[in-house]
């Protein structure tokens, strides 16, 4: 790969060296743009957001270096069963769609920065507050880490290894860092928008590569039809349980991602948040559909990549064709700059969504309630940086390490989709009081916990993890549902009596 | 002051307070996609017409633009819930403050 990525030359790190000078410009247009030293203006950009920059925001937020890297990765190893990831990201939209009119209208009339003071409003428990925020903190700061794993291989992959991937890392964490600092969620949600723009570019430009290159789609079909039939092939029962398990944990998962439902939290007003909304169920069709389709390409193309290997095919595809012609030089420039916003773009919407809920949930509550703003907002800067400081320490740990146990850290979605019901059930439903949406919450933590660990620690094998082809976490969710439906008929909360 | 300059400003931050009237009064919207009666059961409906459960395993079917059927059959269930999301969104998610 790296023979044929010198060949793109120099041009690609002039362009990404100006890529960045102009993120950190709009960080400090940001900063300079800001009207009060507040957290909602900070971590909300003032909830000030009109459709065009909202849209973009959620857009470069929701599809991130795994969309472009995993998912392609993912559709080659998997084959056409992969089609459930285009389902699972609109689904995540409607799932919000469902939930979203209620928590928007809260926020409007409450005041919420973070998810955790619905939570504490609701049901009133601090227990939760705290618990549900040390999920939230711990599935965003491992899917940053998923990303600065990403960011090292899309800028050694764009320089042609002239950039090493340590080096590629911190290059750009400092420069993220930089305009996340000076402007909050304004520098982040503009910087989205240029980053969204700029994916949508690479997208477009993936699905020319596609149409046009060695026979397109058809071609690739009938060469896996007669070198892989299994990957065209209808799975079994075991498949199918597996397609379900997959939907289930993404739609109730990636529908509680903090960093969007904040994004609900900066809408201007109600008509820019549905047009944004909207949108973003269509979405899927031009990035993970083209992320599947490039991944199932792939597969007539590359014979026995390895899972590693297989997680570069977008890569490998692109620089396949690199020599064709200088027109297709600079499309895959464009590409590889384009990776590497959406890399950005979710880093550093997640990084800010840990912040605020450091600040305001766990910071102003129980450490230092009598902080002033300019207090939590230096805090809340702080440990944004440490956070960041450490989580490149493990991504260079990740690269010379191949434990077992590095397994758990991979504990993400399993964890935040215990939260779904905190939302799900909690808007709709006055019968659930804080106890049994607590014990839900911890039974479905633990099932998942214990089913990770056993696996991690050898007593059983990867498989076991997922009994009868589901997810631990979607069995943890099935408890904690279950747990909040029987505790909600048999204890329910005290104020809905009265009504 | 423009409009959006006093909106901002008119915003309060959640202090911990808890009035559930109030929070339930809220809570309460004209028009919200959830309740809708059809909208649930085509969402579920168009979910599980996107899993090819009811076709024989190992089967790979006909082909059309380069897909088999069966995964042209989830991409256009997936168009199906994202047209029904962008209706629910869009239709029927009314509110006293729609601007």
């Amino acid at each position: 790969m790296t023979d044929s990525a010198y060949k793109l030359g120099t041009a690609p790190i002039v362009v990404l060296a100006v890529y960045l000078v102009v993120m950190i410009a709009i960080g400090w247009i940001g900063k300079v743009s800001s009207k009060e030293k507040s957290l909602r203006d900070f971590y909300l950009g003032g909830s000030s957001f009109g459709v065009f920059v909202l849209f973009l925001t959620l857009f470069a937020t929701q599809y991130s270096g795994n969309t472009m890297l995993g998912f392609a990765g993912r559709s080659y190893r998997q084959g056409g069963t992969y089609v459930v990831s285009i389902m699972f990201m609109v689904v995540t939209i409607t799932m919000i769609s469902l939930y979203g009119p209620r928590l928007f209208r809260l926020s409007r009339t409450f005041g919420y920065i973070t998810p955790a003071d619905y939570i504490y409003h609701r049901f009133g428990s601090h227990w939760l507050r705290v618990i549900c925020a040390i999920l939230l903190c711990w599935g965003l700061a491992n899917y940053i880490l998923e990303q600065l794993v990403a960011m090292g291989h899309a800028v050694e992959g764009l320089s042609g290894g002239r950039i090493e991937f340590m080096t590629g890392v911190i290059l750009l964490v400092i420069v993220m860092l930089i305009y996340e600092t000076l402007g909050g969620m304004r520098s982040v949600a503009w910087t989205d928008a240029i980053q969204g723009v700029l994916l949508f570019g690479g997208c477009s430009i993936i699905l020319y590569i596609i149409l046009t290159t060695e026979g397109g789609l058809p071609a690739a079909t009938e060469t896996i039809a007669t070198e892989q039939p299994d990957k065209l092939q209808v799975p079994g029962w075991e498949g199918i349980r597996a397609w379900f398990s997959t939907l289930l944990l993404l739609m109730f998962g990636v529908s509680v991602y903090p960093h969007a439902i904040q994004r609900f939290f900066s809408a201007r007003s109600l008509k820019t948040l549905r047009i944004s909304l909207a949108g973003m169920a269509f979405m899927p069709f031009i990035t993970t559909l083209l992320a599947f389709v490039l991944g199932f390409i792939a597969i007539s193309r590359f014979a026995d990549l390895t899972a590693f290997e297989s997680d570069q095919v977008t890569l490998l595809m692109l620089l396949a064709i690199v020599n064709e012609n200088d027109f297709i030089r600079w499309l895959v420039i464009i590409v590889f700059v384009a990776l590497v916003a959406a890399i950005m773009s979710t880093t550093d919407s997640a990084l800010l969504s840990i912040q605020s809920m450091i600040t305001k949930d766990i910071y102003s509550v129980y450490i230092n309630p009598n902080a002033s703003q300019r207090n939590l907002l230096w805090t809340g800067k702080v440990f944004g940086w440490l956070l960041i400081a450490f989580l490149v320490g493990m991504t260079w740990v990740s690269q010379q390490t191949e434990s077992s146990i590095w397994a758990l850290i991979k504990l993400k979605l399993e964890f935040m989709v215990q939260i779904s019901p905190v939302f799900i059930l909690g808007l709709f439903w006055r019968r659930l009081s804080r106890v049994p949406m607590l014990c839900g919450l911890l039974t479905g933590t633990g099932i998942t916990l214990v089913l990770w660990v056993g696996a991690a620690l050898g007593y059983w094998d990867t498989a076991a993890r997922s009994p009868w082809g589901i997810s631990a976490g979607v069995w943890g969710l099935a408890a904690n549902y279950t747990i909040c439906f029987v505790g909600g008929l048999l204890w329910p909360d005290q104020c809905s009596k009265a009504h | 002051m423009s409009d959006l300059e006093k909106q901002e400003l008119s915003l309060p931050e959640y202090q911990g307070e808890r009035d559930m009237d109030a929070f339930w009064s809220a809570a309460k919207l004209k028009k919200e996609p959830s309740k809708q009666k059809w909208f649930l059961p085509i969402l579920i409906l168009l979910i599980l017409c996107s899993v090819p459960w009811y076709r024989s395993e190992g089967q790979m079917g006909s082909v059309f633009l380069g897909f088999p059927v069966w995964i042209w059959t989830s991409i256009i269930c997936s168009l199906g819930v994202a047209v029904l999301t962008a209706v629910g969104i869009l239709g029927y998610w009314k509110d006293d403050d729609d601007a």
